[in-house]
C-alpha cells in the first residue's frame, strides 16, 4: 500500500485525510514537526507529501530543500495543503506539485492526490 | 535713493563712509553697525520660521507612518483572524462530509460528531474574541472620556488577579506619577491583560513588579515578570493579534493570543505606544507609554 505523509500539526487532520482518500487505498501516515517529517520520509519512503505551512513556529515549505538533497526522497511529489492561501504563488515557484486550500473539498483532495499516487 | 534691502543699505553706508573725514565716518559706521543689526533680527526670524516648517514637516511625517504601521497592522490582523477561522473550519466540513457520503458506524458518528463540537466551540472562542475587539474599538470612539485615573488603583486593582494566583506582586509609584489622564475602564483592561500575560508565562510564587514613572510628555506604566522573556524576533509580531512568541506556545498556553493586539489597540487610541524589553536579570517587562500634558501645562 502507498504511503502518504501527511505533515501537519492539528493532530486530528490525519484522521480525516486518510478516511477521505480512503478509496485510493493509501496509508496516511502524519508528521507534526520538520524533524518528524524528515525521519518518516526516511523511514516511510511515502509516494506523496501533503504539506501544511505553519508548523508550530516552522515553515513547511523549509523541508523542500531538505528533501531534495536525499536521493531517495528527491523525486517524491509535495502538494501543499494550508489555509495560507496567501503562500501560493511563492509555494509554487519553489517546486510543489499542487497547492489545497483548507477548508478542502473532499473531490478536490482526491483530484490532487489520485495523479500522484503510483 | 530708498534702499529696502538692508545689505544693500548697508554696503551703500559702508562704500560713502570711505572718502569721510573721521567724525562723519565714525557716525556713519554707528548706521551700519544699526543696519547689520537688522540683517540679523530678519535672518533669525527667517530661521526661526524654517525651523517651524522643519518640524511641522517633520511631525506630519511621523504621523503619516504611523497611520501606515496602522493599516498594515489591521491588514495583518485580518489575515490572522481568516487562518483562525478556517483552522477549525477544516475539521467541520471535513468530518460532517464524511457523515454525509459514507456508511459510519454508530461509534464513529459520535466520535465525529464529538471533533464537529470541539472544533465548533473553538470557532466560537475565535467569533467571541473579535467581537472583543471590536466592541472595545467601537466604545472607545463613542465614549472615550479622558480623565485623571489614580494610577496606584489602577495597579493595585490589575495586582488582585496576580496574588490570587499565588505571585508575588510589588507596586511602585514614583512621584509625579500618580495621575494619568486616561480612559479609566479601558488602560484597566489593558493592565489586567499585561498582567494576566505574566501569569501564564511565569511559574507560581515568581515575582511581578507593577510600576508608574513619569517621562517628560508620557506616563509609562510597567508590568515586568521574571518569565522567560520575549525573544528580539518576537518583539512586533506577539502584538499583531492571534499570534503567540511561538506557536508550540499557543498550545502549550492556550489563549487565542489577542490580548496584547487589545492593548496595542486601546493604546494606540490614547495616542501613545507599547513595547517589550528585557527584565533585568531576564525576564519580560511590558511597557505602555501613555501621552500627557507638560507639567508646565497642568493648573
Amino acid at each position: 500500500m502507498s504511503v502518504v505523509l501527511l505533515v501537519d500539526d492539528e493532530p486530528d487532520m490525519g484522521a480525516l485525510v486518510a478516511m477521505t482518500l480512503e478509496d485510493l487505498d493509501v496509508q496516511v501516515v502524519q508528521a507534526a514537526s520538520l524533524g518528524e517529517a524528515l525521519a518518516a520520509a526516511r523511514s516511510e519512503q511515502p509516494s506523496l507529501v501533503l504539506l501544511d505551512l505553519a508548523l508550530g513556529g516552522e515553515d513547511g515549505l523549509a523541508i523542500l530543500p531538505r528533501l531534495r538533497e536525499e536521493p531517495a526522497l528527491a523525486r517524491v511529489p509535495v502538494v501543499v495543503l494550508t489555509v495560507h492561501d496567501s503562500r501560493r504563488e511563492e509555494a509554487l515557484a519553489l517546486g510543489v506539485e499542487g497547492f489545497l486550500s483548507k477548508p478542502f473539498r473532499a473531490e478536490g483532495l482526491r483530484e490532487a492526490v489520485g495523479p500522484l499516487m503510483r | 535713493m530708498e534702499q529696502t534691502d538692508p545689505v544693500e543699505r548697508l554696503r551703500a553706508v559702508i562704500r560713502g563712509a570711505e572718502d569721510m573725514e573721521e567724525e562723519e565716518r565714525r557716525s556713519v559706521l554707528n548706521q551700519a553697525l544699526a543696519y547689520a543689526s537688522d540683517v540679523r533680527d530678519l535672518y533669525q526670524a527667517e530661521k526661526a520660521r524654517a525651523d517651524e516648517l522643519e518640524a511641522a514637516k517633520r511631525s506630519l511625517e511621523v504621523a503619516a507612518e504611523r497611520m501606515r504601521g496602522a493599516e498594515r497592522s489591521r491588514e495583518e490582523f485580518i489575515a490572522n483572524c481568516s487562518h483562525e477561522l478556517k483552522t477549525p473550519l477544516t475539521p467541520i466540513i471535513g468530518w460532517a462530509r464524511i457523515l454525509q457520503s459514507r456508511e459510519v458506524s454508530q461509534d464513529e458518528v459520535r466520535e465525529f460528531a464529538a471533533t464537529i463540537e470541539r472544533q465548533g466551540r473553538d470557532l466560537l472562542r475565535v467569533v467571541e474574541s473579535l467581537l472583543r475587539v471590536a466592541s472595545i474599538q467601537r466604545n472607545y470612539e463613542r465614549t472615550a472620556k479622558p480623565v485623571q485615573v489614580d494610577v496606584a488603583r489602577l495597579l493595585t486593582n490589575a495586582a488582585v488577579a496576580a496574588r490570587a494566583a499565588g505571585r508575588i506582586v510589588e507596586i511602585a509609584v514614583e512621584p509625579g506619577a500618580e495621575w494619568v489622564m486616561a480612559d479609566e475602564s479601558d488602560l484597566g483592561e489593558v493592565l489586567l491583560h499585561l498582567v494576566e500575560n505574566a501569569l501564564e508565562f511565569t511559574p507560581d510564587g515568581s515575582r511581578l513588579e507593577l510600576s508608574a514613572r513619569r517621562m517628560e510628555r508620557e506616563l509609562r506604566l510597567s508590568v515586568a515578570d521574571h518569565g522567560p522573556g520575549v525573544p528580539e524576533a518576537d518583539r512586533e509580531r506577539i502584538f499583531g493579534g492571534f499570534e503567540q512568541g511561538d506557536a508550540s506556545s499557543t498550545r502549550e498556553h492556550g489563549g487565542l493570543g489577542i490580548g496584547l493586539y487589545v492593548c496595542r489597540e486601546v493604546v494606540d487610541a490614547h495616542g501613545g505606544r507599547i513595547w517589550v524589553e528585557d527584565t533585568p536579570g531576564g525576564g519580560a517587562t511590558f511597557i505602555c507609554g501613555i501621552p500627557q500634558r507638560r507639567e508646565s501645562d497642568t493648573a
